[in-house]
């Protein structure tokens, strides 16, 4: 299903919103977020490993 | 990382290191919007030693585990933030230590290279990841574009500046 012009507009924004934010933070605040990132990608890294894998049959 | 910058602070008195500046993500991370990394790298004079190199990096390896950094593989690790630490390994690193600026964490002072150093750094490595970088740095308008045109001449960077995507956006 496409996405309408309307949700493609609501995404563009949010990620607009979401970058203002995250470049008003202070250094120490984006040092905090990088050990969040770290930690969330590590927990993506191991579901992932959990997710059935596709064999050719 | 108030604890990685604490330790580095100590160490430079103690006289184990001449100076420090950090550079990589972290330091990228003063100027522009956070991106995802493993470490921080830690850009530091080493005097010359008549030893290989790796000798030379294991008074500093000591006297950060004395501080309470704990030894894992090439990392130092304070709480979250493995510490790699890098001797000034070319003219260019060398003089981004030098020109590095003066920053506070926490109250804790430290020194981080500045935006256009990082970018020329960053040219100079060369992966996927520093071209993305320089490109950050320009479209969030936080390196000065004349600084770092002299620093590309000095360092013969001109190429490299090829790949970045955004280059010739003023």
């Amino acid at each position: 299903m496409k996405a309408t012009n309307q949700q493609l507009d609501f995404v563009r924004q949010a990620k607009a919103n979401y970058r203002e934010v995250a470049r008003a933070k202070t250094w120490e605040e984006k040092i905090d977020s990088i050990v969040r990132m770290r930690k969330a990608s590590k927990i993506a890294k191991q579901a992932m490993l959990l997710l059935p894998r596709h064999t050719k049959s | 990382m108030k604890d990685v910058l604490i330790a580095l602070n100590k160490i430079k008195e103690l006289g184990v290191i001449d100076d420090y500046a950090i550079g990589g993500a972290v330091a990228a991370a003063f100027y522009i919007e956070a991106v995802n990394t493993e470490d921080v790298d830690v850009f530091l004079f080493l005097s010359p030693s008549q030893n290989s190199l790796l000798l030379s990096l294991t008074p500093i390896y000591d006297a950060l585990q004395r501080l309470g950094g704990v030894i894992d593989r090439e990392y130092v690790v304070f709480g979250d933030w493995p510490v790699q630490i890098l001797p000034a390994y070319k003219p260019l690193v060398e003089a981004a230590i030098q020109h590095a600026e003066r920053v506070k964490y926490d109250d804790v002072e430290s020194k981080v290279f500045s935006p256009e150093y990082l970018c020329a750094i960053a040219l100079d490595t060369a992966r996927m990841k520093d071209f993305y970088r320089v490109a950050s740095f320009i479209e969030q308008k936080k390196v000065d574009r004349k600084i770092l045109d002299e620093l590309i001449d000095e360092y013969q960077l001109g190429e490299k500046t090829l790949k970045v995507l955004n280059w010739n956006e003023p």
